[in-house]
């Protein structure tokens, strides 16, 4: 699980690598069935992923949010990364994660919801599958605009991760 | 006993490809050869692919035979469906095994590669979320209702998550 989640902050950052060669027009384009913009949707992904980790620790103030930072710049988002990273490396690093512990969550979206009560699985597992979500969006949007999409998959994590040697 | 996450985080990849395969199943055949540009292909050719790539990354751990199902534009959605239910056991075989060692490099001799195991089970989640994905996109361009298929939902179904 811990791989999944190494390999998922690391797509992000080099999805934003990417999009560092494009330009403000670029970055807010988009395709009808998508989330958003480029922009707005990498501000997603890593909001989203920062709210995942605060409900096991604490993360670092103020959390990425798509509302306030709807306009941020991809240093402004890449400076969360770490948050990231750090956190996922936390999460797994004492050996005593307890997917089966449920979570209480108070601090909804929306002020007068109600607790959540969450197993701890639930928020890994859609860390990840949020990520590959939002990214596979962001490619189809560079995809449908004629520009190059990064290789993201689990194949390209390996190689660099030497986790992977193809035979001669 | 607890359940690995990462034995759920493959049981929600399936869960989502079979409610998706089974919202697809109200389409027409016109609507199965929707697709949208940057997308992997049409709907059907793309669920195709979702379920042929897990045939391929249990093949690595010798759970399931070749041939492993074709993407072609006549494959049927009992097909996908029939492949899918072979994928789900499959899953469940991988897990029980009391040999079970992510770390341990492996030959995969179909794709003539030496890998660390933990890369077939990660990117098979990956991978399915990425292309589930595009097929959501599909659906929406087209003004078609797309299913809800994160961690949420299923958990939705699992009693994961409970107002307290």
């Amino acid at each position: 699980m811990l791989r999944q989640l190494r390999h998922d902050v690391w797509a992000t950052e080099k999805l934003l690598e990417r999009c560092r060669a494009l330009t403000d027009e670029e970055l807010e384009l988009t395709v009808p069935g998508t989330y958003g913009s480029i922009r707005i949707t990498l501000v997603h992904i890593v909001a989203a992923a920062e709210r995942y980790l605060r409900r096991f620790m604490t993360v670092p103030e103020p959390l990425l949010d798509e509302d306030a930072d709807a306009d941020a710049t991809l240093d402004e988002i890449a400076r969360h990364i770490p948050h990231l990273s750090e956190g996922v490396e936390m999460l797994f690093g004492g050996g005593e994660f307890d997917p089966d512990r449920m979570i209480r969550d108070e601090r909804r979206k929306r002020g007068g919801d109600p607790p959540l009560g969450i197993s701890a699985w639930v928020l890994v597992n859609q860390f990840a599958h949020h990520g590959s979500d939002h990214r596979a969006h962001i490619g189809t949007i560079l995809g449908a605009h004629g520009l190059e999409a990064p290789e993201l998959d689990v194949w390209a994590y390996g190689r660099v991760n030497d986790a992977v040697k193809e035979l001669v | 006993m607890t359940t690995p996450p990462m034995l759920r985080q493959l049981r929600h990849d399936v869960w989502a490809t079979e409610k998706l395969v089974e919202r697809c199943r109200a389409l027409s055949e016109e609507q199965l050869a929707l697709t949208a540009p940057g997308t992997y292909g049409t709907i059907r050719r793309t669920l195709a692919h979702i379920v042929r790539a897990d045939e391929g990354y249990l093949h690595g751990f010798g759970l399931t035979q070749e041939p492993l199902l074709e993407v072609t534009d006549a494959v049927t959605l009992d097909e996908i469906g029939t492949r899918l239910a072979r994928v789900r056991e499959a899953v469940a075989r991988l897990f029980a095994r009391r040999d079970l060692d992510f770390d341990r490099r492996m030959r995969d001799e179909r794709r003539k590669t030496d890998l660390d195991p933990w890369v077939l089970v990660t990117q098979f989640a990956h991978h399915g979320s990425d292309h589930r994905s595009q097929i959501n996109t599909i659906l929406s361009v087209h003004g078609l209702e797309a299913p809800d298929l994160d961690v949420w939902a299923y958990a939705g179904e699992e009693h994961a998550v409970v107002r307290s």
